[in-house]
C-alpha cells in the first residue's frame, strides 16, 4: 500500500508539467468492441469511436454489454452491408475524440453506396455523419434541371403515383378478401 | 448471441437509389440542405414532391414582391437564410419591348411553366407556389413610384390581385395614395 503511494509520489515529479494530453491518455486502457455486418466480417472498434453511434453507445452503457461479452458475441448488424459498415467504422475511428469538421469530403460519390450509407448511419444514429450524408445527397442535384433531379432521385410523376396507389389499394382489397375467406373457412 | 437485429431489417430490397425510399425524417433533412432553386425545381416534379418541400419547412428569410412604375421592372426577390444570397425573379411581360436582359435575373414565366397547376396567370401561379412551399420569415411588398413620372401612373392594385387575396387591396391602395415610395410587411 505504502509502496504504491511511494511509487506514485516519486513518479509524479518526474512527469513534465506541460505533458501532452496524448501522453497521459494511454494510462487508461481502452476497451474495444466488435461489430459485424451482412458479410459476417468482424470489425474491432474502440469504445471511444463507438460513442458516435447513439445506438451502440446505448447498448454498451444501458444494457451493460461488457468487453468480454462483446468479444464472444460481436454486435450483429445483419441489415448493413459489410463495405458500408467498414466505411462507418473508419469514419468513427477517424473522428474519435475529435471535433467534427464542417464538411466531410470522403463520403462516397456513388448514388447506391451513399443511399446505403445514409440508411446505415440513420439506423446506427450517428448524428454528425448523418448530417454530412444528407448534405451530400442534397448536393447531388445542385444546379440540376427538374428532369435531371427526377432521374437522379427517381421521383415518380403524378400519374405514376396514382397508378401505384390504385395498385396498392387493389392489393390491400384482395388481401382483406383473402383473410375474410380464410376466417370463414376456419369458422366452418 | 445477446442481441439480434434480423427482424429490424430496414434495407430496401431494391438496389436503386430513390429519395422517396428514405424515411420521412431523412427526406426532410435532405430537403432542408438543398439550395433555394434546387428545392423549387424539386417541388415542381409532382404533388408529392411539392408537399415534401412544404413539410420540410425549409426556412427562408424573406420574399419581397417589388412593383415598379414600369411593369417591366416588377420582380420577386427571395433572400435565403442559408447563404444570405438573393434570388431575383423577373415578372416582366416578355412582350414588353423595353425589357432589359439581365443574366442574374431568373425569368418568372419560365419558372411558372414548370409548375403543373391549372392557372392562366403565371404571376399568380408562381407566387402561390412560392408562398406554399417555402416558409418565409418575412413577406414584403415593395412599391416604387417615381413622383415625377405622374403621366406613367400605374394601377398597382391590379397586380396585387395576382399575388394576394382581394382583402389586402384596401390597405395597399391607402399606402400608395399617401407615399411615393413604399415598403411594408404583410402579416
Amino acid at each position: 500500500m505504502s509502496s504504491t503511494e511511494q511509487g506514485t509520489s516519486s513518479a509524479a515529479p518526474a512527469e513534465p508539467t506541460t505533458a501532452p494530453e496524448s501522453a497521459a491518455a494511454p494510462e487508461v486502457p481502452e476497451s474495444f468492441y466488435y461489430v459485424h455486418g451482412k458479410d459476417k466480417v468482424v470489425h474491432k472498434v474502440s469504445a471511444g469511436a463507438l460513442q458516435h453511434s447513439a445506438l451502440i453507445h446505448g447498448m454498451i452503457s444501458n444494457l451493460g454489454y461488457t468487453e468480454e461479452q462483446a468479444k464472444a458475441n460481436p454486435f450483429p448488424f445483419e441489415n448493413i452491408d459489410g463495405d458500408i459498415l467498414q466505411m462507418v467504422v473508419d469514419w468513427c475511428n477517424q473522428h474519435k475524440g475529435k471535433p467534427t469538421p464542417p464538411e466531410d469530403t470522403n463520403l462516397p460519390k456513388q448514388k447506391e453506396k451513399l443511399f446505403d450509407l445514409v440508411l446505415a448511419v440513420n439506423y446506427l444514429e450517428i448524428k454528425e455523419l448523418l448530417t454530412y450524408c444528407c448534405k451530400q445527397v442534397a448536393m447531388m442535384v445542385k444546379g440540376k434541371s427538374p428532369e435531371e433531379i427526377r432521374e437522379i432521385w427517381m421521383i415518380p410523376t403524378d400519374a405514376e403515383d396514382e397508378a401505384a396507389e390504385k395498385e396498392a389499394k387493389k392489393r390491400a382489397g384482395k388481401e382483406a378478401a383473402g383473410e375474410t375467406a380464410a376466417a370463414a373457412g376456419d369458422a366452418k | 448471441m445477446i442481441f439480434s437485429f434480423k427482424e429490424m431489417d430496414e434495407t430496401p430490397k431494391s438496389r436503386k437509389f430513390g429519395l422517396l425510399k428514405f424515411p420521412f425524417a431523412l427526406r426532410e433533412e435532405v430537403i432542408r440542405n438543398m439550395e433555394f432553386m434546387d428545392a423549387f425545381h424539386f417541388s415542381t416534379l409532382s404533388k408529392r414532391s411539392k408537399r415534401l418541400v412544404h413539410n420540410a419547412k425549409l426556412r427562408t428569410h424573406s420574399i419581397t414582391f417589388c412593383l415598379n412604375t414600369f411593369v417591366a421592372n416588377d420582380k420577386i426577390i427571395v433572400e435565403t437564410i442559408k447563404d444570405g444570397k438573393c434570388v431575383m425573379i423577373s415578372l416582366a411581360d416578355p412582350r414588353e419591348s423595353f425589357k432589359r436582359k439581365n443574366p442574374d435575373v431568373i425569368d418568372g414565366r419560365k419558372l411558372a411553366n414548370l409548375i403543373n397547376e391549372p392557372s392562366d396567370d403565371y404571376k399568380k401561379k408562381l407566387s402561390a407556389h412560392l408562398l406554399f412551399i417555402f416558409h418565409f420569415k418575412e413577406t414584403k411588398l415593395h412599391i416604387e413610384k417615381a413622383v415625377s413620372n405622374v403621366h406613367f401612373e400605374r394601377n398597382y392594385t391590379e397586380p396585387l390581385t395576382d399575388f394576394f387575396s382581394v382583402g389586402c387591396q384596401k390597405n395597399v391602395r391607402f399606402c400608395i395614395n399617401r407615399l411615393g415610395f413604399t415598403a411594408f410587411h404583410f402579416i
